[in-house]
């Protein structure tokens, strides 16, 4: 006879699982709990067997009578099959349906080491994940790119980002102005907007690595995407509060090695005895040999000279002691101090839950009077209205305030330059005042070169301030039309707004008179969603789920540049206090795109699976003629271990396919023909790059295949991908010969392919009660091929270029390769030197090598030890060079350790070949003076000598926590409490010469990969993590 | 509404014909000064990169890529004059017209003179969608653009003003813009006087016999000088003044020259030269060319007077000065008279134009005096060209003169080069058409080549 069982279903923290299958083993008959975890369920006999499972949990057996069936503990599986991912437009899938590659990382693994950026916990964890940054300051812009680069344009690379439904572009922001080698002014980096979210408000963040898995995303997401969740509300059993605090330290820990054995001179004075000597100004010791920005002057031997003498501002009346001041680049720099605290609040019953936290984030940052705060706060909130209906809404807002943030880049006004120019026997002090005496706002302290400026000047009168808030959110219904029929309504809102202030002192080197710029900028996003779904089983084997949706894309950017160059009064930062009335320029954008798509899942007896996905894209930034593209994609995936019963060790074996297109639009206005704003009243000019009313959209097809496997009950983990992507009538501006009138033109054209493979082992290597060992190893490779470029260009294409350093790209390189001069060379390969014992200049620029790796790895691991974590990460990547000015500018002037060679002799004879009338090769024999050789064989220009093996080794995060237990809390009302020490970037083995080998150059709005032009010092940072719920 | 949505908020989709005018005149004039600087002053011996141990322009050690940067801001400067041109035709305004055809003519002028055969029949016209235009002829360029010169003069009307925004070479003086108009003409007119089928000096006669008809300059102050304000955008082509005279030094050709004459020009071009004990040694350059280590000066040589570029500031687009040693060497030629009046005029007017003062006496100087002889109105000429964007170079290609000193270290056999390299991206992007241009160039694409007046 019948018997009733009821019982309830728990995780292993009490609280209820809401949704878990109760099966009586053999039969088809089955419930599910309901929000409390409660369940009810008739079975054949009091014998029966129930299966209770639920998806990311282990599986237990239990009897119908058992006494346990009023809490039943359900452990959670670390290696789930059914592991449940986010996909397109929010979809929960079960991983073992997908037929492309993703991998997900949670909270935990995210903010182990307390990232102020969000993006930066996920270096070295995901395979073919790149991020690069160009070391740019505390806010440190990223670009996010996923297999490699597809596209022709140095932007055109970035996955998308979607929090929460809403897509975000990952641009950077910076002030857009100023190459970083000696622009105009220079670039200043106010990060990605999207880098404001709240790491402590992340659930996870799945990466949709390719096409195949973005497909229904449509354009924007061809390189791939980052789909965010952010936490939701759940029931507690306590207060469901939870507080975590942090406080860290940057500290700088590497540094160029600087020589402070010789000090100030061009290497060329010489005294009636033919010694170097110094003099700061003429003196009856010489003439003047203080103002060169080199060091190739007199040892520091005791001698004495006549110096400049900070108390009457020019050089001293007497000879003082020549000396180092080993500390005057160090010095300038402090201990950073981030503190970041956040609370939340969450709870919830059977209708609805909700969470909401509040945070806030205050950076000091390395440089002096630099740093930013950001307030966060956001709110997660759904609700069942009616048994039909449930509202979703998610809002994250962000307050970011800067009073001012470093200028980068190769200019005089970066902080970087006066670290190359400063000289060995100049004190850092000399500078402090920053005024010379009667002289404030209105001449700066520069006794050496009018190229320097006084550091201190940079921090503190220079200033580049910012005031910004953004909102990210959603607002979503899902309405069930009846059992099988679901429809999601969604609106979702990206908006920010920047206030930035650029502000340049009078005597600045750029502006001798001052300069102010104001901009405002404002974007604005909204997406309107629809999306119905259909489910149906229709016969035991068999089940089909069909989704169709549309969206409307509405993207509007107002930009407004003020600026007066030339201030009445110094020092007072208005546009009415310019000399001239301000020049103002607009950089207003507006975009729609509207689409329709639709998606189709079959299953067969829950081992083959197939999706067929189609989009159709209406966008208004193409030619009306060519504004519709439609692109599909399939996926498919095949549960090997299940169709063929596999047993014993090899638990589980998937293999997956997925081919998918994609289409991409561009950037408006590139249809119609325009004039540039022109600085003169009622002026334009004709613009550069020739317009064009007919060109296609973009199209990026992808081919992925891939193996997942376990072993040993599933303690191994294997996963392993290889993918083609390949991206043709690539929208980009090529150039033209400018007898056409126009240096480029708007053009499809350039086809790049992408192969590569990305390899994951996961493994339990010590599964004991007392010491878990987990440990996770990913390693990715891509090779990159331009196959083609424009007609009648088919020879190269330039990508970007940075000092003297050019990306170039030609059929059958890259998209990275780094072209510039190098050595020209005997038939033997030694160094040719010219009649004056220099090296001989290359007529013809060369391949100097490429600025990708030639594989990137991360290995993590994670050791537990009763209520002691240990969590440890390391990445790094082999191959691919780097290209560096600071390199070039530091030897030019005799700055490096490594530039003593010949400095005792006086001279320098180059090893090398001196090419003869007749043909032959003869040694070269002649003597230079050291500055001379160093000039020329470090020359800016030489890209071979000044570039570098980019390999590096990082050990990225290290962690140690110590969480509570629970009888030591008992009588509080502390339900958990988690103490951590970590650090991050702890430790670096590179060869580059520099700070850091995981640089860019931050050139305008691009970060140009392979090139450092005036790179800062980046910081480890060491900090203490407090997380207390309640 | 995806068209409207797709229009630019920002930028004008309409020009009127004085849209694109003083970015026009700023555009060269700025890039001409830079050029001046950077490459005529190295071969003409006005100054020289020190210390510069071999190599070096100054050494006629010319670079494949020495003519990109002309070669790209000129076309790009006519495209923008191409777009005047039609704006005005459509406007029928006639002033503008006329300014345009002058613009066009100096630029092409350029273009040719620096390289030879040029793209001009098929060139800016990428928006037709012609991306490999053909090369044209010195002689053709010359032959046209001289017409459009004489049809611009007859089209000024001096009756109907300029009405769009002010211009900021002559502040929509109509009557100065013919006048700088016929003082292109007689200098294209005399750049081409070598080729005698030309009957350029017959030309060049009947224009200076007709001055109601062929108005020029008749002073400094009409001159096509710009007065770079320093009001932003109208400022100093050297963002950093300084840069101007960074390991520059003046060349003892052109210091000795001002030396012997006493000349007032030095204090507003340099600086003093110093001894090694920092006591000033008065004007004092370093020879072109120098063979031999830097340390053979033991002297702090005399550099640029940065206020030279430092806005306020000048640059020389045509001056009136170049006018009258136009006339001075027709006459001196037997095609006018009164060449020794227009010699003194010049010379003053180069003096003037600097703002410096004429010294009394200064023509009292046996080495000042007329004497009759071209080589004398070329070394006079040669200052009054300076810092006039290529036109020392251009104007010692055509005459030979002044002679300048040579050296052993020079390369090229110490041979002034005759022209510069096409682009190489014109290999690149116009491969065919540079094929073709060599014939028309009739010698291998280097810098001994001589262009087709160049006799």
């Amino acid at each position: 006879q019948q018997f009733n069982a009821k019982g309830k279903v728990v995780d292993q923290a009490g609280l209820p699982l809401p949704g878990a299958t109760i099966l009586e083993k053999g039969t088809s008959n089955g419930v599910v709990t309901d929000f409390n975890g409660d369940f009810n369920i008739d079975v054949a006999s009091q014998d029966a067997i129930l299966e209770i499972s639920f998806l990311g949990f282990e599986t237990i057996e239990i009897s119908a009578n058992d006494p346990d069936l009023s809490e039943v503990n359900l452990a959670e599986d670390e290696n789930a099959l059914n592991e449940v991912v986010v996909t397109a437009l929010g979809i929960k899938r079960e991983e073992k349906k997908l037929g492309f590659s993703q991998a997900t990382v949670g909270s935990e693994k995210l903010s182990q080491a307390v990232p102020t950026n969000w993006s930066s916990g996920l270096k070295g964890k995901v395979a073919g994940l790149n991020i690069i940054s160009s070391g740019s300051g505390p806010l440190n812009s990223q670009q996010i790119t996923l297999r490699g680069n597809n596209s022709l344009n140095p932007n055109g690379n970035n996955a998308l980002i979607v929090v929460d439904g809403v897509p975000v572009s990952s641009e950077m922001t910076t002030s857009g102005s100023g190459s970083a080698y000696g622009g105009s002014d220079s670039p200043i980096d106010y990060g990605n907007a999207i880098s404001d979210l709240n790491t402590d408000d992340i659930e996870s963040v799945t990466v949709l690595k390719g096409p195949g898995a973005t497909a229904l995303y449509g354009s924007r997401a061809a390189n791939g995407a980052l789909i965010i969740t952010t936490k939701s509300g759940k029931q507690s059993k306590g207060l469901g509060v939870t507080y975590t605090s942090s406080v860290s330290l940057d500290v700088i820990q590497r540094w160029p090695d600087w020589q402070y054995e010789y000090g100030q001179g061009t290497g060329k004075s010489f005294d009636e005895n033919g010694d170097p000597y110094y003099s700061y100004g003429s003196s009856e010791d010489g003439n003047n040999t203080g103002s060169t920005s080199s060091a190739w002057g007199p040892r520091f031997d005791g001698q004495q000279y006549f110096q400049y003498d900070p108390a009457v501002e020019g050089q001293g009346a007497e000879r003082t002691l020549w000396r180092p001041y080993k500390d005057n680049r160090k010095a300038f720099w402090r201990t950073g101090v981030t503190s970041i605290n956040n609370i939340s609040l969450q709870g919830g019953n059977e209708k609805g839950s909700m969470r909401a936290s509040v945070g806030y984030t205050d950076n000091e940052w390395i440089m002096p009077n630099t740093g930013y705060d950001r307030m966060t706060a956001s709110v997660n909130a759904n609700y069942q209205i009616s048994d039909k209906i449930k509202i979703n809404s998610v809002i994250n807002y962000n307050n970011r305030n800067s009073d001012n943030l470093p200028s980068t880049g190769y200019n005089n006004g970066s902080i970087a330059y006066f670290m190359i120019f400063q000289n060995p026997n100049v004190d850092l002090d000399w500078y402090r005042p920053i005024w010379e005496e009667g002289q404030e706002q209105i001449q700066q302290i520069q006794p050496f070169s009018s190229f320097i400026d006084n550091p201190y000047l940079i921090a503190y009168e220079a200033t580049n301030s910012l005031a910004s808030s953004q909102i990210v959110g959603n607002l979503s219904a899902t309405i069930e039309l009846n059992p099988n029929l679901n429809l999601l309504l969604r609106t979702s809102l990206n908006t920010y707004n920047q206030d930035r202030e650029q502000h340049r002192p009078y005597s600045i080197n750029r502006f001798a008179r001052g300069y102010f710029e104001a901009q405002d900028i404002w974007k604005q996003e909204v997406n309107s969603d629809f999306l119905l779904t259909y489910d149906k089983e229709i016969s035991k084997d068999f089940s089909l789920s069909v989704s169709a949706g549309g969206n409307l894309r509405d993207y509007q950017y107002r930009r407004t540049d003020a600026s007066v160059e030339g201030l009445v009064v110094p020092g007072v930062y208005k546009l009415a206090n310019g000399i001239n009335a301000p020049i103002i320029n607009t950089y207003d954008r507006n975009k729609k795109v509207n689409s329709l798509y639709g998606l189709a899942s079959f299953s067969f007896k829950d081992f083959i699976f197939v999706d067929i996905t189609g989009r159709n894209d209406w966008s208004s930034t193409l030619p009306k003629a060519n504004n519709s593209f439609f692109y599909p994609s399939v996926n498919t995936s095949f549960i090997l271990s299940d169709m063929f019963n596999f047993e014993g060790d090899f638990n589980y074996l998937k293999y997956r396919f997925s081919f998918a297109q994609v289409g991409n639009d561009t950037d408006p206005y590139k249809t119609s023909k325009y004039y540039s704003q022109n600085a003169f009243p009622s002026s334009a000019t004709v613009p550069t790059t020739l317009y064009n009313p007919n060109f296609k959209p973009e199209i990026t097809t992808s081919y992925e295949t891939g193996v997942e496997t376990r072993f040993f009950g599933n303690r191994l983990k294997f996963d392993g991908t290889v993918y083609q992507t390949i991206t043709k009538n690539q929208i980009i501006s090529v150039p033209l010969d400018i007898t056409t009138g126009y240096s480029s033109g708007v053009l499809n054209s350039g086809e790049v392919r992408n192969r590569g493979m990305e390899l994951t082992f996961t493994g339990k290597v010590i599964n004991t009660d007392k010491l878990r060992w987990t440990s996770t190893l990913t390693w990715s490779k891509n090779w990159n091929e331009v196959l083609e470029l424009a007609d009648g260009i088919d020879n190269q294409q330039e990508i970007g270029s940075g000092g003297q350093a050019t990306l170039l790209a030609k059929v059958g390189g890259t998209t990275t390769a780094i072209y510039g001069y190098g050595f020209v060379r005997s038939p033997d390969g030694r160094i040719v030197y010219d009649k004056g014992g220099l090296p001989a200049y290359p007529s013809e620029i060369e391949y100097i090598g490429d600025a990708s790796p030639d594989w990137e790895a991360g290995f993590y691991n994670s050791f537990q030890i009763g209520n002691f974590t240990l969590n440890a990460m390391l990445d790094g990547k082999y191959g691919g060079i780097i290209y560096s000015q600071t390199h070039h500018k530091l030897t030019q002037q005799g700055k490096l350790r490594s530039n003593f060679m010949g400095r005792e002799e006086g001279f320098i004879i180059g090893d090398g070949v001196v090419l003869n009338d007749d043909g032959t090769y003869s040694e070269n024999t002649k003597e230079v003076l050291p500055p001379d050789w160093y000039n020329r064989y470090y020359r800016r220009a030489n890209v071979e000598s000044n570039s570098f093996d980019a390999s590096y080794l990082k050990l990225r995060e290290l962690s140690i926590q110590y969480n509570f237990s629970k009888k030591l809390l008992k009588n509080t009302p502390i339900l958990g409490l988690n103490v951590s020490l970590f650090g991050r970037n702890l430790a670096t083995i590179s060869d580059f010469p520099i700070y850091d080998p995981e640089t860019a150059a931050l050139n305008g709005d691009t970060i140009l990969p392979g090139v450092e032009l005036g790179q800062m010092p980046s910081p480890a940072t060491y900090g203490f993590n407090l997380k207390v719920n309640l | 509404d995806f068209e409207e949505v797709n229009e630019d908020p920002n930028r004008i989709a309409q020009i009127s014909p004085g849209t694109l005018i003083n970015p026009i005149i700023y555009g060269l004039a700025s890039h001409n000064a830079d050029r001046s600087a950077s490459i005529t002053f190295d071969l003409m011996q006005v100054s020289l990169p020190f210390p510069s141990i071999s190599g070096g322009l100054h050494r006629y050690d010319v670079s494949q890529n020495i003519g990109n940067s002309s070669w790209y801001w000129y076309y790009r400067w006519l495209n923008n004059i191409d777009e005047m041109l039609e704006a005005s035709i459509a406007a029928e305004d006639e002033n503008y017209e006329a300014i345009a055809l002058t613009w066009r003519a100096m630029v092409f002028a350029n273009l040719t003179d620096l390289f030879g055969p040029i793209p001009f029949t098929e060139a800016t016209m990428g928006e037709e969608g012609n991306f490999y235009p053909a090369f044209d002829s010195q002689e053709f360029v010359y032959e046209s653009i001289l017409a459009d010169l004489e049809r611009a003069n007859e089209i000024y009307n001096l009756d109907e003003s300029m009405v769009y925004a002010d211009d900021i070479l002559f502040h929509n003086d109509v009557a100065k813009w013919q006048k700088f108009t016929n003082s292109l003409h007689m200098r294209l007119l005399l750049r081409i006087s070598n080729r005698s089928e030309t009957n350029a000096f017959q030309k060049l006669s009947a224009m200076i016999n007709n001055p109601e008809m062929y108005p020029v300059f008749e002073n400094t102050e009409e001159s096509a000088i710009l007065e770079v304000t320093g009001e932003t955008p109208n400022v100093s082509p050297w963002g950093r003044p300084q840069d101007f005279r960074l390991s520059v030094k003046i060349a003892e050709f052109f210091v000795d020259n001002l030396n012997q004459w006493e000349d007032p020009r030095r204090p507003i071009i340099e600086t003093m030269a110093q001894d090694a004990d920092g006591n000033s040694i008065g004007y004092k350059g370093i020879p072109s060319a120098y063979a031999g280590a830097e340390s053979q000066f033991e002297y702090n040589a005399s550099t640029f007077n940065i206020e030279q570029v430092t806005n306020p500031m000048e640059i020389f687009i045509l001056p009136y000065s170049e006018v009258e040693f136009i006339k001075a060497e027709v006459a001196q030629r037997g095609f006018t008279s009164g060449a020794e009046e227009h010699y003194r005029n010049g010379v003053e007017a180069a003096i003037e134009q600097l703002g410096a003062e004429v010294p009394a006496g200064y023509f009292d100087n046996p080495d000042v005096a007329y004497d009759g002889t071209l080589e004398q109105i070329m070394l006079q000429k040669y200052y009054a060209l300076y810092f006039v964007d290529y036109q020392q170079w251009f104007e010692y290609r055509r005459t030979g003169l002044p002679e300048l000193p040579t050296t052993e270290a020079m390369e090229n056999d110490g041979i002034m080069p005759s022209r510069f390299y096409y682009p190489s991206d014109v290999q690149i992007n116009n491969s065919e058409n540079y094929q073709k241009a060599l014939d028309l160039l009739g010698g291998p694409d280097d810098i001994n080549t001589k262009v087709w007046w160049d006799e």
